[in-house]
């Protein structure tokens, strides 16, 4: 039996939000430890308390929440009691806490080296000192230039570089323990990749117990040793990485590994060959570029997100793009659907060149024939009507009865009750929001639907649904998908052909298995690897059936 | 009929809201009832320079008689109705023209909403009160020319609110999903965007009101508000201010009676801010 007590003990913690009658039990009965140097996992869906939990530790609740019973033990001192001062020494240099979106995190009025300075750890230091342990801290967190990083405001830093400098800025205080809050979700797969390396190299060389907090059961296997399972705030299952990810020993962990595979076991409907003949959609030399704002509003210049990008899409197939966050991939589909205009080339839809025609002049078929489902489920639907009556307008468009009856088929096309015509978004959960969308692009009978990362705003057990929903709803259509996508897996299940975007060319097309199986340009090899390291290697998605 | 409920439910739960509600339902009666409540004719001449309490014919008189021997409580009440009507009136029409504006500009943006900004400027750029004496000294003091002046004076305004939050929903996905489906720009503007605008509204609508009722008394103060014997809050003050010290009641009754519509419609616009965004 050790002395010392372990790093953090959590026995029985409860945690409510709101008074009285109206209140939430966000977390019951929470129990567990984490060692010295030890790596736990905490995996839920959204609504599962994980966040909570964090928020807890560092005793942030705010006046909504509080703590209705069990202990927390930093270090065998009782979090809940503590005094201001050793409070303050808990947040500063006890427990770091890096969050989902780094840009929240960080204040967009002050420099990055004014932020960083403020440490409270570098208060008693001299600046010669807190300067040269900042400098040291960045290079440890690989920014390169930590001139220019010091110098910077936040929106002039991308994802990955403003997630290193939160991580810098928490481990400056010498944590002991760092709370992780889906660290990367919020970043692209090859960026992630890279912070995951960073995050466990760091935590090896400086000793620093994890916790783990994500719905991601790939990073969970990249990074800990131990893992929970939280459900509606309880822990349901718990045991090592390795068994979590096997399935566990609770009905509901397997669900989860199981949605995380995304894939259906059954082969999908074969679809037809299209490689043949005239392509649906031709860009040939596509160019965008945007004005990029500098300090005082202009004359910094242009970013150029596409230059001469040439795609074909053939009817009915689905063509994945892939690439990183500000490659130019959401631009391309606004392209096609005319809700952006390319400065320079050509977007030839059946035949008709279309690319030089804003939405509002397209005639009204060609408006109907692309359609577009968007990432954000709660921006797709108007909040203030009911769906209902989004639906039905979606369907009268083409001149298709937009009765009651007609939207209650529509709703039961994504397995949605009818009764659900009569509500509104916001009574609707993400899922059923995106399930919605589809049925409105679909209602138009539309020649090729564009799915801008229709999953990526949905917890995970609910992706597998979605995407099954649409394929199905294609392949009965016979219309053509523009999946654009970061999530290799994701396009590996579930794209024809697929092609690889970067800095605003298409560097690699083809058949999905040809160009993730064997890439032949670098930079796809570069996300194939991405994934292949991030990921452990038990989670696979399903092999896709061939089609042909 | 749920509405009401959830809105009675909604005042239950903010008292400071619920005081709003009362004192402009309080005035919305007395203006509504004035004929029947009223306990004389607001223009005859009873007894000059009566005080509170004093009787006329074995009836009461409450609130005394003004100057012309008129019974102030009887032109409180019938003034309750022409404020209203004109306050109501104005915030209408100067939503109707702000809205529209404001749509056009956010929504089309490029040259509409700069000559629509431009001209709402303009307008905001003259002191209010410089602003109402030269439209209505150069149009003439009347109920509709006070709807017009309010109306330009307030419609900047309500066009620069409308503008921004357009601004912002243009850009949402609903809105591209509009366009996809064939809607044209009249019926992404009225039915996309126009009830979402519905919660920041109510509140501005609320206080906008307030400060209606305020520009209406200060107009009849001024002399510019409605002819002469109509009753009318502003001009009643405007009458007794040469024997304010000596009869403060004939100042004071009127006054309380604008600063209580004035303050209902403020404490109704602040607890219809509901801090979870939802109007």
């Amino acid at each position: 039996m050790p002395d010392t007590p372990p790093l953090l003990e959590v026995r029985d913690l409860c945690v409510r939000y709101g008074r009285r009658r109206r209140a939430v039990e966000a977390l019951r009965n929470v129990s567990f430890t984490v060692g010295a140097g030890e790596r736990v996992g905490v995996v839920g869906e959204s609504g599962s308390g994980k966040s909570t939990l964090a928020l807890a530790l560092l005793r942030a609740l705010g006046a909504a929440g509080s703590v209705t019973g069990g202990a927390m033990r930093f270090r065998g001192a009782d979090i809940s009691a503590m005094p201001g001062g050793a409070l303050r020494t808990l947040r500063s240099s006890g427990i770091g806490l890096v969050q989902q979106e780094p840009m929240a995190a960080l204040n967009p009025a002050m420099t990055i080296g004014r932020q960083l300075r403020e440490v409270p750890g570098l208060a008693r230091a001299t600046a010669e000192i807190v300067e040269r342990r900042i400098q040291a801290m960045l290079t440890e967190v690989r920014l390169d230039d930590p001139a220019r990083i010091l110098a910077a405001y936040p929106h002039m830093l991308s994802g990955g570089q403003l997630q290193r400098v939160c991580l810098a800025m928490v481990l400056l205080g010498e944590p002991s323990l760092l709370i992780l809050d889906e660290p990367t979700t919020a970043l692209d797969s090859r960026t992630s990749a890279a912070i995951v390396a960073l995050i466990r190299d760091m935590a090896d060389r400086h000793g620093i117990a994890l916790l783990l907090i994500s719905h991601d059961l790939d990073l969970i296997g990249a990074l800990t040793q131990q893992a929970l399972v939280m459900r509606a705030g309880e822990v349901v299952d718990r045991g090592t990485a390795q068994e979590i990810l096997a399935g566990g020993s609770h009905p509901y962990t397997a669900g989860l590994v199981r949605s995380m595979e995304a894939g259906s076991s059954a082969p999908p409907p074969a679809g037809r060959p299209h490689t043949d003949g005239a392509p649906l959609v031709r860009f040939s030399g596509i160019a965008k570029s945007y004005p990029l704002s500098g300090r005082w509003g202009s004359g910094a210049g242009r970013v150029a997100a596409l230059h001469g990008l040439d795609l074909d899409i053939a009817p009915g197939e689905t063509l994945a793009l892939v690439g990183e966050s500000g490659s130019g991939k959401s631009t391309l589909g606004r392209i096609l659907a005319g809700l952006d205009r390319a400065d320079d080339g050509a977007v030839v839809f059946d035949g008709k060149e279309i690319g030089a025609t804003p939405v509002d002049r397209r005639p009204r078929d060609l408006r109907l024939d692309i359609q577009m489902v968007f990432q954000d489920p709660d921006g797709s639907l108007n909040p203030s009507l009911g769906i209902g009556r989004q639906l039905s307008r979606a369907l009268a468009s083409r001149g298709a009865a937009g009765d009651a009856n007609a939207t209650a088929d529509l709703l039961e096309s994504v397995h949605l009750p009818a009764a659900f015509a009569s509500r509104y978004p916001r009574e609707l959960s993400g899922g059923q929001k995106q399930r919605v969308a589809i049925a409105r692009a679909f209602a138009t009978r539309p020649r090729i639907v564009v799915a801008d990362e229709p999953v990526s705003a949905l917890d995970a057990s609910l992706r597998r649904d979605v995407l099954d929903l649409l394929r199905r709803l294609q392949r009965a259509h016979g219309t053509a998908l523009l999946l654009i996508s970061h999530d290799l897996k994701l396009v590996r299940w579930f794209a024809d052909r697929v092609a690889v975007l970067r800095e605003g060319v298409i560097v690699e097309c083809g058949p999905v298995a040809r160009v993730l199986g064997s890439p032949e340009h670098a930079y796809t090899r570069a996300l194939v690897d991405a994934v292949v390291a991030g990921g452990p290697a038990g989670i696979q998605f399903p092999a896709r059936a061939p089609i042909f | 009929m749920t509405r009401v409920r959830r809105i009675l439910a909604a005042l239950r739960h903010r008292p400071v809201a619920a005081i709003g509600f009362a004192l402009v339902l309080f005035w919305f009666a007395a203006a509504l009832l004035a004929p029947v409540l009223a306990p004389f004719d607001p223009v005859t001449p009873l007894t000059p320079f009566a005080k509170p309490g004093a009787q006329h014919g074995g009836a009461l008189l409450l609130l005394g008689t003004d100057t012309l021997g008129r019974d102030i409580l009887s032109r409180l009440l019938f003034g309750a109705r022409s404020v209203l009507v004109y306050a109501i009136g104005a915030t209408v029409l100067a939503y109707a023209v702000g809205v529209t504006a404001g749509l056009a500009a956010g929504y089309y943006r490029g040259r509409t909403d700069t000559v629509l900004s431009f001209a709402a400027n303009v307008v905001l750029s003259f002191p209010v009160l410089v602003l109402y004496i030269l439209i209505l000294t150069t149009i003439g003091a009347s109920g509709l020319n006070i709807l017009l002046a309010v109306t330009v004076a307030s419609a900047p305004g309500i066009m620069r609110v409308v503008r921004g939050l357009t601004l912002e929903l243009r850009a949402r996905d609903f809105v591209a999903a509009a366009k996809l489906r064939g809607d044209g720009a009249a019926y992404i503007m009225l039915v996309e965007i126009l009830p979402n605008l519905r919660g920041p509204l109510v509140v501005d609508a609320c206080l906008r009101f307030g400060y209606v009722i305020i520009t209406i008394g200060v107009l009849g103060f001024l002399g510019l508000g409605l002819p002469p014997p109509a009753p009318d809050w502003g001009s009643m003050i405007k009458e007794a201010r040469q024997v304010a010290l000596a009869f403060p009641h004939m100042t004071l009754a009127p006054a309380v009676a604008i600063s209580s519509l004035v303050l209902g419609f403020n404490l109704l616009a602040d607890g219809l801010r509901d801090p979870n965004g939802r109007g």
